[in-house]
């Protein structure tokens, strides 16, 4: 909390601790620590919910059609939950903040939608590679974002 | 947009940490706003005019006007 009782102190008792070019203050503000507290209440159930969807229908087997169809859009539930939990996040941040996070959301898109392009190109010229490689473009993109995002905001 | 944020913050004795928790913002954001790289919206141009108790344009100094 500010002290406004003193509003303007005189040259003499300045600091220059006070004076912070770049980087030299450590940690969240206020707002900050309560979007990150806010952020993990919502995400981690979200997590949790993901892990149990996956271990149910992993359990039931993948026998008939139906089953199937279930192991792929049971899953999808929290995953689209936790979509909206990430915008509501991202609507709490400051402006600032809200910007980097667009900027570094726009490069990971771009970037994913070229991973999509090669992994594609990939299947059209018959390689088979690992099966996995369909989770690349969901890869490359949230990594780049979230590398990009501490990038931005702290640079 | 040139500002005098960091000279008003330092005559008040005040952190930047501190600054941010007055505005609501995040550290981040007053260091972007005092080093230049950001320029505030209204909302928040108004919300610093009113913790130093000046006018924006006192603290947002206008290059068209110089």
């Amino acid at each position: 909390v500010l002290d406004k009782s003193k509003p303007v102190m005189h040259a003499l008792h300045m600091t220059n601790k006070l004076d912070t070019p770049r980087k030299v203050e450590k940690g969240m503000s206020r707002s900050e620590r309560e979007n990150a507290k806010q952020f993990a209440k919502e995400f981690v159930p979200v997590v949790v919910l993901y892990t149990a969807s996956i271990s149910i229908t992993t359990r039931m087997g993948h026998g008939t059609t139906a089953k199937q169809w279930l192991a792929v859009l049971l899953p999808m539930i929290p995953v689209l939950l936790g979509v909206w939990i990430i915008r509501r996040h991202i609507l709490r941040l400051d402006e600032y903040a809200q910007i980097q996070t667009y900027k570094a959301i726009a490069v990971s898109f771009a970037l994913s939608m070229v991973a999509c392009v090669f992994c594609s190109l990939i299947a059209f010229a018959d390689l088979n590679l690992s099966p996995m490689l369909v989770f690349a473009p969901f890869l490359v993109g949230t990594s780049i974002w979230g590398v990009l995002s501490c990038v931005f905001l702290n640079r | 947009m040139k500002n005098r944020l960091r000279e008003l913050r330092q005559e008040r004795g005040w952190s930047q940490g501190a600054l941010a928790d007055e505005l609501e913002v995040s550290r981040q954001t007053v260091n972007a706003l005092e080093t230049e790289r950001f320029d505030p919206s209204l909302p928040l141009a108004f919300k610093i005019g009113r913790l130093f108790s000046l006018p924006i344009e006192s603290i947002f100094l206008d290059e068209w006007s110089q």
